[in-house]
């Protein structure tokens, strides 16, 4: 019987990233009403790029409930701060950029570390994998 | 107090009979019995207190929307339920963190957050604070421009809030206004939990943190909390203390700290130079690792100010090396009793604050030999906001800023001298002293301890209580003046719109939002004092204004000038200026009576809220 493998903290975090990402993606192609616009910003500042950190950068829990949602506000801050300096005005696509990035931190994460984290939990050495040694 | 009415455990009969001896085994019992129904009772109070502080702001409401002026401020004029919900919430955040209670403690600390800070969203109908309406003008000015405008005014060279707002504009078409009605809400609940991590960074437990953040929440009564770009500076700041803390055994920790400080840096003019003298000092004593990173945050705050130094220019020298003018405040001459209590308030706080840090920063050095780099660190962050006095003054508000920055530091350092306070009932002290002396009450024996314990809790609470009236005073002290309608933002935006280029639009007196809309920009950049107030001009602070023979002279004055001409006067200019004693009582009521009256103004807006006025270009008109 194949192992239940627990679902990790970076496979949450994983989709928690790829759902803001979904909604940054949302507001860069579509103008839904404000009472859906304002939630999915929110949700996309404060879980997109600060979770997509996170996933890489393992933190305590109380550093985690304010760097994540941080790193967002700063990550746009200056890309916002950027675009007006330059006089190149792009809200929708500098929501599209981050929301790209933020979702391709997810996928090179999931392609990288998350098999070494599988692995770890069934108990597989990675260079035994490696070697045709392993799998389940 | 209810703790010591909830009913005993059952005592050793021996205990009860001689109050000396009780055998080790009995001790035990009693210590965890007791232990467990006093957290309980505990529990249950903090439960009560919150659920009441909650009912009492829910009841208090409407009185505060509707309150009369009163010179003294909000906590005079609304309900007493407002006081008391200001006063339990913190306490049942005391009760909770005394019973042991951590989530009990969280949802305290909220409710706290909540009746301290709803009241400028729910009980106004627009944001508070006129000086909000310039950074409302400026987000509308990069949405509707596609990007800053040099030259126009200082934000321009710091965009980063006002950007993130058009942002938030462009992708939700979420109105500026809304956002800016309910930022001081979601401003102080980040910058509470931004406290909380970094108390936790400095190794804090959860509940010493927690007492943290609730005391950084109650002593900030310097209002930067609204729609501004220092309150989102401040979170950043404290989030990226936080993060420099924990690079010590993760150096990335370091490099997501320098992202935050690089938004800090373009969004504040002054909160990276003191997050920079901190962060010198962080790696000077080896709490943030690597090192040699303090080069780079002063690599980037250094190179933004360079690149902005003409900026900076026009508004006097960068250094200003004379900390006693530095320290001089704008608004606190003392000139009537509203304004002296409010000061009263914030001095108590202030002092509270500081002088206990200073105490808990001394003992801690005195006592940790071995953690001195860790305590000398906390002192950085709580001290060093004191060295911008030494250089600059921040047009008289230096002091309101060096008071914002050292509450996180210093509520840091105090909290484990509160939470010392509130320790936990039951613990290992209760033993052979919990026996040996012992009184009664209403024929439950109480151990001293247990008395002492009481009391120290009864202390804690009502340390925290002083620090929340007193607190709230400096908030709440000044609300009616600094309360905005939307009417009022509603047609100083029309003139602002309609004003042709080269046009004044004057202010009798502060209190009125000025360049709230886009349109600003070209009026700033003809002329960037076009909306000057006339408590600037000489002679006129303090002075009956309600003179026919002036206004004439004025009128003329202006004429010559040749440009299109608004002045402004509304209501809340009125509140302000009684309460700040700007002009004698009535003397705008009657400068506005002849202004309307006068052949050479005409009214643009005269309803309930605002007159306006405009100097009319024929003189034959009126």
């Amino acid at each position: 019987m194949k192992p239940r493998l627990p679902r990790s903290d970076e496979s949450r975090w994983s989709l928690l990233v790829l759902a803001a990402a979904v909604a940054g993606l949302v507001l860069s192609l579509a103008t839904p009403p404000t009472a859906i616009a304002v939630p999915l910003a929110v949700a996309f500042v404060a879980l997109g790029p600060g979770g997509a950190v996170r996933l890489w950068v393992p933190m305590p829990r109380a550093l985690t409930a304010v760097s994540v949602p941080l790193t967002g506000l700063a990550v746009l801050i200056l890309g916002a701060a950027a675009m007006a300096i330059v006089d190149w005005w792009q809200p929708r696509l500098l929501a599209a950029v981050l929301a790209g990035a933020a979702a391709v931190a997810v996928l090179v994460h999931s392609s990288i570390a998350l098999p070494h984290a599988r692995r770890a939990a069934r108990g597989i050495p990675a260079d035994a994998r490696a070697a045709g040694e392993g799998g389940p | 107090m209810s703790l010591l009415e909830v009913p005993s455990p059952p005592i050793p009969a021996e205990a009860q009979e001689t109050g000396l001896v009780v055998p080790p085994s009995s001790r035990r019992e009693l210590r965890g019995s007791r232990g467990a129904t006093a957290r309980r009772a505990l529990a249950l109070a903090a439960a009560g207190t919150a659920v009441a502080a909650a009912v009492l702001f829910a009841i208090a409401l409407p009185s505060m929307r509707t309150a009369s002026w009163s010179e003294l401020g909000l906590l005079f004029a609304a309900s007493p339920a407002f006081v008391l919900s200001l006063v339990l919430a913190p306490v049942a955040c005391c009760l909770a963190l005394a019973a042991g209670s951590r989530r009990l403690a969280w949802v305290a600390l909220v409710v706290t957050v909540l009746v301290h800070r709803l009241p400028l969203t729910l009980a106004t109908d627009a944001p508070a604070y006129s000086w909000t309406g310039k950074h409302l003008g400026v987000t509308d000015l990069i949405g509707a421009h596609g990007g800053v405008v040099p030259g126009v005014d200082i934000y321009q060279a710091w965009p980063g809030m006002f950007a993130a707002a058009a942002w938030l504009q462009a992708v939700t078409g979420l109105d500026p206004m809304v956002l800016a009605h309910w930022f001081p809400v979601l401003a102080q609940l980040a910058f509470t939990l931004a406290v909380y991590a970094f108390a936790r960074s400095a190794g804090r437990t959860r509940e010493t943190a927690l007492t943290a953040a609730l005391i950084a929440q109650l002593a900030n009564w310097v209002g930067q909390d609204y729609f501004s770009p220092q309150a989102v500076a401040a979170v950043l700041a404290v989030g990226a203390l936080a993060l420099l803390l924990r690079s010590r055994r993760h150096p990335a920790f370091a490099w997501l700290a320098l992202v935050l400080f690089a938004a800090v840096t373009v969004t504040h003019q002054l909160t990276p130079y003191w997050l920079t003298a901190v962060v010198v000092a962080f790696c000077i004593l080896g709490a943030a690792r690597p090192r040699w990173i303090a080069v780079l945050f002063i690599a980037v705050a250094g190179g933004y100010l360079a690149l902005n130094y003409d900026v900076v220019q026009q508004f006097g020298p960068l250094l200003s090396v004379d900390a006693a003018a530095n320290v001089r405040t704008v608004n606190l001459d003392e000139t009537g009793p509203g304004q002296a209590l409010a000061a009263l308030g914030g001095r108590i706080a202030t002092a509270l604050l500081w002088v206990g840090a200073l105490l808990a920063f001394v003992t801690a050095l005195v006592r940790h030999r071995r953690g001195r780099a860790a305590v000398l660190a906390l002192g950085a962050a709580a001290f060093a906001p004191f060295a911008l006095l030494l250089g600059q003054g921040y047009g008289g508000e230096a002091l309101f800023r060096v008071m914002l920055y050292s509450i996180p530091g210093c509520a840091v350092l105090v909290a484990p001298w509160i939470r010392r306070l509130l320790a936990v009932p039951g613990g290992a002290r209760v033993g052979r002293r919990a026996v040996r002396t012992s009184t009664r009450r209403r024929g439950v024996r109480i151990p001293r301890p247990m008395r002492t314990r009481a009391v120290r809790i009864a202390a804690g609470s009502v340390v925290v209580a002083v620090l929340a009236v007193s607190s709230a005073q400096a908030y709440f002290g000044a609300w009616f003046a600094y309360q905005v309608s939307p009417e009022t933002y509603r047609d100083v935006s029309a003139v602002l719109r309609s004003a042709p280029e080269g046009a004044l639009v004057l202010g009798v007196a502060p209190g009125a939002p000025g360049r709230t809309v886009a349109e600003y920009a070209p009026l700033a950049i003809y002329d960037p004092q076009f909306d000057a107030v006339m408590t600037t001009w000489d002679g006129w602070r303090g002075t009956e204004i309600g003179d026919a023979e002036r206004i004439d002279r004025f009128t003329r004055d202006l004429i010559w000038q040749g440009r299109p001409t608004y002045i402004v006067m509304t209501d809340e200019m009125k509140s302000y200026s009684d309460f700040y004693r700007v002009y004698p009582e009535g003397a705008i009521d009657e400068f506005e009576r002849l202004l309307l009256a006068h052949p050479r103004w005409t009214t643009v807006v005269h309803d309930d809220h605002a007159t306006i006025v405009r100097l009319a270009d024929d003189p034959a008109a009126g």
